[in-house]
């Protein structure tokens, strides 16, 4: 349970912007496809669990940065255009599997011992890293619910505006990061927010 | 109607849960409390010194240069257990032709040596030290922490940082925080310089600008805030956490290395 509340109160933290920004995108451009929350928590929750294991670290390079937000672009396009869940979930998927591997996390207690546990026990601390990661997206599991448990504000989410909204977060991020400055957007908003 | 039910009970325990974590679920703010009511003072406790453990008390001072062996404070550990000097284990095989020191405590094995520490290479600047080089630290216990003044996880670590060094002032220790900014403002040396005055930082700080440091001392590319080293007076790494927590354990480990300094590495 405190690995859940260290994720919730993690909210608050300038180095959980990386991850924030780009999920609030993806999810207002998927509309009410509330699958498109558990695709973003699974895969940002695997891929950090295998850095902090160290199964996969390569090293972000600055092409890599480059053909990865060039490649965002493109999927986030399709994905406006075809308007389907599949697309939308490539889209999600993509989008976080660079949003966890570029996220350098500030480590709490609870986080710490996943990250001073894993390459000795990494399966064990799968588990706590879905709830670590749980309790960071909250916002958007009440979202996906209030979609889902309140249709009137499903709709809201239907607004293309809101959608456009979704897609010029994500854009705006796949040419951040393609430029390489995507953590300097984090960090002027955490400066302007008194983090 | 099933669908939205369940939803309903995913929302309020969403809600729920943000709730608790607002009124105060996590204990962080609670250890530090702990701390401040526990931690020891510059002024010598040792004739407060309590003859059997108390799991809920942090340590009190021991003055080494005037308490007993006997009267070394068992309750330094969560997890001590009373013994008596006779009782104590042998030292590290490393420490065997060393003077055994009273004041240690029986109850902790040698930290594990982690091999040598890195160098600190191309290095922006030092604030609240003449040092111009770690190299300068050599033959100290030293605390090295990979740190940026906007990191809540390296500021909560900053009042066990200041305990470690009031407590252990008149020692051969010191700290050492390798500044390595997250974001561009927190690369701005007056900001560095006003955030070390706000947040009570006293301790030598090494500018990290380009975080070449704090890659480098931790292998891969998944790099962490704020991650903490002990590096012995041989210059070898012998504790090693990533984020906040383990405070009691770290303390231990500073007590033990200035205590039982390990043989001169010939190398060195």
């Amino acid at each position: 349970m405190n690995i859940l509340a260290e994720g919730i109160e993690s909210l608050k933290l300038a180095c959980s912007l990386v991850l924030l920004i780009p999920a609030l995108g993806v999810v207002l451009m998927g509309r009410r496809r509330v699958w498109l929350v558990p695709v973003w928590i699974i895969t940002t929750t695997l891929i950090a669990w295998l850095r902090f294991t160290g199964w996969f670290d390569p090293v972000a390079s600055g092409a890599a940065h480059v053909a990865a937000g060039i490649a965002l672009l493109g999927l986030a396009a399709v994905a406006w255009k075809r308007d389907e869940l599949a697309t939308d979930i490539a889209a999600t998927g993509s989008v976080a599997f660079l949003a966890g591997w570029t996220w350098i996390p500030c480590v709490g207690r609870e986080l710490g011992e996943i990250v001073n546990n894993a390459r000795a026990q990494p399966w064990a601390e799968l588990v706590p890293t879905f709830f670590y990661m749980l309790g960071l997206f909250i916002p958007l599991v009440i979202i996906a619910a209030l979609e889902v448990a309140w249709p009137r504000f499903g709709d809201i989410g239907d607004n293309p505006k809101i959608r456009a909204v979704g897609l010029g977060i994500v854009a705006l991020v796949a040419g951040l990061v393609a430029l390489t400055l995507f953590d300097d957007l984090a960090g002027e908003l955490a400066r302007r927010s008194s983090f | 109607m099933k669908t939205r039910v369940a939803a309903m009970i995913v929302l309020f325990a969403g809600l729920a849960a943000v709730a608790w974590v607002a009124v105060g679920g996590n204990d962080n703010e609670a250890a530090i409390e702990k701390l401040s009511t526990t931690a020891p003072s510059t002024t010598s406790e040792s004739d407060a010194v309590q003859p059997a453990p108390e799991p809920t008390a942090g340590p009190t001072e021991s003055d080494p240069s005037d308490s007993d062996p006997a009267e070394s404070d068992p309750a330094e550990s969560d997890t001590a257990t009373v013994q008596t000097p006779a009782e104590a284990p042998e030292p590290a095989e490393e420490d065997v032709d060393l003077e055994p020191t009273a004041t240690a405590d029986p109850g902790i094995d040698a930290p594990q040596n982690f091999g040598p520490r890195m160098d600190l290479v191309d290095i922006d600047g030092w604030l609240n030290t003449d040092a111009t080089s770690i190299d300068e630290f050599n033959g100290q216990v030293l605390l090295v922490e990979m740190w940026t003044f906007g990191c809540h996880n390296c500021k909560a670590r900053i009042p066990f940082n200041q305990s470690y060094y009031e407590e252990f002032a008149d020692e051969n220790f010191e700290i050492l925080g390798v500044h390595a900014p997250e974001f561009s403002y927190e690369a701005d040396v007056s900001n560095i310089v006003a955030a070390a005055e706000d947040l009570g930082v006293v301790w030598p700080i090494a500018l990290d600008p380009e975080k070449l440091n704090f890659r480098a001392w931790q292998p891969g590319t998944t790099s962490y805030w704020p991650r903490t080293y002990v590096i012995d007076q041989n210059g070898d790494i012998r504790y090693d956490h990533i984020g906040e927590g383990k405070y009691e354990e770290l303390r231990e480990t500073i007590r033990y290395l200035i205590e039982n300094p390990p043989a001169p590495n010939s190398a060195s």
